[in-house]
């Protein structure tokens, strides 16, 4: 059995005098790419700076490939982390820059001129090997400072927003390329945004950092449908959430009666979904009022006013009703989840 | 031309023209066409002042002196700007300490160096008392020696403070992230020093360097305090040609003047061809 390209256990993390991380606790299979996501300040950088070994801990177990590297620098922990803008030595060329993580592990000349080259090439940068690297644009730093990561051959790649500072275009570039060379290199990734659409993209799993603790880590289908908490849900930018409360095994609220799990305890709670789980519907259960049209790429969104709880609808299809009319929608209840707790709209 | 192109170039030369004035001057007057004693156009003192060995001697024993100092000072500010890093602490401390010497005008620090360094001074006092001296009077000549040991060390202790703000804001701007890198790269602390530190190091302190040498090269308070007469260095040559009574010598300060200038300008050039080179300086 292989073991985890890295595992992350009862893992606390000081964050000045605020009570930092907490209990953080994960593993990543070789090749698996978990994204983190969390507001700014919630310490998803200090995460990662704790596990390359560059935060101090102040509690937890860290091991990458199955030893054990809690204790040990963090040039000792096969764990590469790129910092949101790539850092490349300005001193030196970029062939030089890729090579860096060969040379101090004493591999031979020609080795290396092998083994650059081919990651040069890779990130579509062999013609440009001897620049330097303030002649480079954004998009050719980024693919540069991969190269040099993936030439450590890291077990764990540590991605501190990768994609924050560039533009659509570049973003997709880079994103390319970072998928492509991990397809090939195999590097476990944990990628640190706080976009959601590259979160969905990129990850395999995704980790929600609320409060200085992982709410929920789950697949991005399962993360989006099925939102452990209140706090997620609001975290995810669910657009619908409903107050209401539960008893004798179901939901009540002004939408009417959606049955829950029988273990569901009883008490406030708000029905959470997503625009995908309403649609506009000839006999809908939901009667409501248009009260604004927004035009976007996908379609429209309405804000529909439903027994004076305001949902929002995207509509792709058919003709597009306007403000102040009226609107039949039918909600597929299976994509609701019951939340204990209030949150209205 | 654009507007601002022509702006760009008007603030140029309002910067460099007290320099153009003053070279243009000093060129005029060493070749006696203008200033006391100037007897007509010609090359002839100029060749007869370059011809002197005390002005060549002079230009040996400061270029010594600057090198020296400068040397000892760029070497105390990398290493201090290596070690201590960390935000607070001791390391905060040892930084602050590090620049104290800044604001000390360089004739305090010279009358400081006299008094500390001569033979009847704090230091020789002191070796004196603890028994390491048999009296005062024996101490080694570290002031008026012809080495010139108390002006090295004088200087270098001033530039040290100058060499190591730089070198701190080198390393605080630009080397901690970088070193970062190295070290989940794989790079052990040697390997970060030697491969990212110094080479950003130097690189970041070389201009300032280089400001030192051609600062001490030319500076005139310190050596006159510490200096011996022979060799004279070229600062207290020039200021003793140009005061002298018989004012046709006048010229010859001004000769001295470009020779000074000379120098500094090949450390420039020296500076801009090292850093067009930088590669070969790799280790």
């Amino acid at each position: 059995m292989t073991a985890p390209a890295l595992e992350v256990r009862g893992l606390s993390v000081p964050f000045g005098d605020a009570p930092g991380l907490r209990d953080i606790g994960f593993t990543l299979d070789p090749g698996e790419r978990l994204v983190l996501l969390g507001a700014s300040g919630a310490g998803k950088t200090t995460l990662l700076r704790a596990i390359a070994g560059l935060a101090p801990l102040a509690a937890g177990r860290l091991t990458v490939g199955g030893q054990d590297v809690t204790a040990r620098p963090a040039e000792s922990r096969d764990a590469v982390y790129l910092h949101q803008t790539p850092l490349l030595f300005p001193h030196l060329s970029i062939f030089e820059n890729v090579a860096f993580p060969l040379r101090i592990r004493g591999y031979q000349d020609s080795e290396i001129r092998a083994s650059v080259a081919e990651l040069l090439e890779s990130v579509r940068l062999d013609g440009l090997a001897g620049r330097r690297p303030h002649t480079l644009s954004g998009g050719q730093k980024h693919r540069a400072a991969l190269a040099r990561a993936m030439a450590a051959r890291p077990a764990v790649l540590l991605l501190d927003e990768p994609l924050a500072a560039l533009d659509p275009s570049l973003r997709d570039e880079v994103r390319a390329t970072l998928l492509s060379l991990q397809a090939h290199y195999r590097p476990a990734l944990v990628i640190v945004t706080h976009d959601l659409e590259d979160a969905a993209v990129l990850g395999d799993r995704i980790g929600i950092l609320l409060g200085g603790t992982l709410a929920q880590l789950d697949q991005p289908d399962r993360l989006f449908q099925r939102p452990a908490s209140l706090a997620v849900a609001r975290f995810l930018g669910l657009p619908n959430l409903v107050a209401g409360s539960v008893a004798a095994g179901q939901f009540q609220s002004a939408l009417g009666l959606i049955p829950v799990e029988a273990e569901s305890p009883s008490g406030p709670a708000t029905a959470a979904f997503g625009t995908d789980a309403l649609r506009p519907e000839p006999c809908g259960s939901l009667q409501g009022i248009v009260r604004s049209v927004q035009y976007g790429p996908r379609g429209a969104t309405l804000r529909v006013d439903v027994a004076g709880i305001e949902l929002e609808v995207v509509t792709g299809a058919g003709a597009i009703p306007h403000p102040g009319d009226e609107l039949s929608l039918g909600l597929e209840r299976d994509r609701v989840t019951i939340l204990p707790g209030i949150g209205d709209v | 031309m654009t507007r601002s192109s022509r702006r760009g170039l008007l603030a140029a030369l309002a910067v460099a023209l007290p320099v153009l004035v003053g070279v243009g001057y000093s060129v005029l007057a060493s070749v006696g066409l203008t200033g006391p004693g100037a007897a007509g156009g010609g090359s002839a003192r100029l060749v007869a002042v370059l011809g002197e060995p005390v002005v060549w001697a002079g230009l040996a024993w400061s270029l010594w002196v600057a090198a020296a100092s400068t040397a000892l000072a760029a070497a105390g500010a990398v290493a201090v700007a290596a070690l201590f890093r960390r935000g607070a602490g001791i390391d905060r401390m040892a930084r602050l300490f590090a620049v104290l010497p800044l604001p000390i005008p360089h004739l305090a620090a010279a009358v400081a160096g006299l008094l500390l360094l001569g033979q009847s001074g704090l230091l020789a006092r002191l070796l004196a008392s603890l028994g390491l001296l048999a009296d005062p009077g024996g101490m080694p000549a570290l002031v008026y020696d012809r080495a010139g040991l108390g002006l090295i060390l004088t200087l270098a202790w001033k530039e040290f403070a100058f060499l190591a703000l730089v070198a701190f804001s080198v390393v605080a701007t630009r080397g901690e992230r970088l070193e970062e890198v190295a070290r989940t790269l794989g790079a052990k602390p040697a390997a970060v020093f030697r491969r990212v530190t110094w080479p950003l190091l130097w690189r970041g302190i070389l201009p300032a360097v280089v400001a030192a040498f051609v600062f001490v090269a030319s500076t005139y308070e310190a050596t006159a305090v510490l200096a011996p007469s022979d060799p004279l260095a070229l600062p207290l040559l020039t200021l003793e040609r140009y005061t002298d009574a018989d004012l046709s010598r006048r010229g010859d300060a001004f000769a001295l003047a470009l020779l000074g200038m000379t120098v500094s300008l090949l450390a420039v050039a020296a500076h801009e061809w090292a850093r067009s080179h930088w590669d070969r300086f790799e280790p």
